[in-house]
């Protein structure tokens, strides 16, 4: 298991540059197949464009049980959680190859 | 050319500012303008970043701008000593004692560090005026984030101020961001392809608030900023939300039941996003830590 620690990723105001950075720390962990806990300590809030960038992404290129299996969320907020939630699953309904795993 | 400033100048009266100064085809009128703010007596927040805006695009096209009865210190020259506006333009301020009012910030230029300038002095001093938790304003420091976020992106000048104002009487927040660039109607526009000049600048920046609307400025963006501020401000805090820019005016208040929208006839260089929130429908939530689960 391998930890990231998310502030050490974001380097200006939490936009597409910093989201396009996390995404591509944690998707060369899980190409390892390894589980990987999120450590968001530090971290007040996301923001949309970081989120289309990093989880958008990640639910693209995985299927929504590989994610909840590998992908372990750590020190984080009720509206970092809520707007995580919302963007991946988000991101399944409008994928119909994936909308099934949602029910 | 002169431009007698108003005697108050706010988010109602922006026109007095603007009409005169730019012409229909978005440059300025004169290459010589003097400010005059004698008769300036009161200012909003949206006034503030509204005249920054104009001083800063009015340079940035090669015009000179000169201020003229600043030093009789009239109350509004007053308040924008003591925000740095004169520290900034002049180089100092106008008076000695000017200071910072524990119910305002400066006025801010955006840059690459803003989100620090947010977490670390605005929404202190938010808590420290409001009585709440630095925890309740997340949802509030997103979407401010959002902002900052639109002007990184579609703004080619880059350049944009902040200003906020507490209101304790009134428990109201107003913070208002401007910047210079080519507008939400000219990228909106640009977006749908919209040759013939068919949508109206007002339209442009409806479109541009409807969610999953997105200009592809930056790869990825899903069109979420500014449905997610409106829903944070007018939606969660009964506030409201207003954006100008070019002719447009749109306006988002009353749990976005209520959406005012006009073009004006005058031209706004750049964009602005005015908030009001009313701090008594913010909850104060002591906590705000959670374990995730999907």
């Amino acid at each position: 298991m391998v930890t990231i620690k998310i502030i050490n990723h974001i380097q200006t105001n939490i936009n597409h540059e910093d989201g396009s950075r996390v995404y591509h720390v944690i998707r060369n962990a899980l190409q390892k197949r390894e589980s990987v806990v999120l450590d968001f300590s530090e971290v007040d809030v996301l923001t949309s464009s970081f989120l289309n960038n990093s989880f958008r992404l990640l639910a693209t290129d995985y299927e929504y049980d590989f994610l909840k299996s590998h992908l372990v969320i750590n020190n984080s907020t009720r509206l970092i959680n809520q707007m995580i939630r919302e963007c991946v699953i988000s991101t399944y309904k409008n994928d119909p190859t994936h909308s099934e795993a949602l029910k | 050319m002169k431009k007698l400033l108003p005697t108050s100048l706010t988010v109602q009266n922006l026109d007095e500012l603007f009409v005169g100064l730019t012409q229909s085809n978005g440059t300025p009128t004169s290459l010589n303008i003097s400010i005059d703010f004698k008769d300036l007596s009161y200012i909003d927040p949206t006034g503030v970043t509204a005249l920054s805006n104009l001083i800063n695009w009015l340079r940035m096209n090669g015009v000179t701008v000169l201020f003229e009865n600043h030093q009789l210190l009239s109350a509004g020259c007053v308040f924008l000593d003591d925000i740095k506006f004169f520290e900034h333009f002049l180089g100092s301020p106008l008076r000695d004692d000017a200071g910072l009012r524990p119910t305002s910030r400066s006025l801010e230029f955006i840059g690459d560090n803003s989100r620090m300038w947010l977490k670390t002095d605005f929404l202190q001093w938010l808590s420290r005026n409001s009585g709440l938790s630095f925890a309740s304003f997340d949802l509030l420091y997103s979407a401010i984030l959002e902002i900052f976020h639109n002007i990184d992106n579609h703004s080619t000048a880059r350049i944009g101020a902040v200003f906020a104002q507490y209101l304790p009487t009134k428990k109201q927040l107003l913070i208002s961001i401007s910047d210079i660039g080519v507008g939400i109607p000219f990228t909106v526009k640009k977006a749908l392809a919209d040759t013939l000049g068919i949508w109206l600048d007002s339209e442009a920046i409806e479109k541009a608030c409807e969610l999953g609307f997105t200009s592809r400025s930056v790869a990825g963006n899903a069109g979420r900023g500014f449905p997610n501020l409106i829903d944070c401000v007018a939606g969660n805090y009964n506030g409201i939300v207003r954006i100008i820019s070019g002719r447009g005016y749109v306006q988002f208040s009353q749990k976005s039941k209520r959406k005012f929208s006009t073009d004006m006839s005058w031209i706004y260089p750049g964009s602005m996003v005015s908030l009001k929130i009313d701090m008594s429908e913010v909850p104060n939530i002591e906590s705000n830590s959670e374990d995730f689960t999907w």
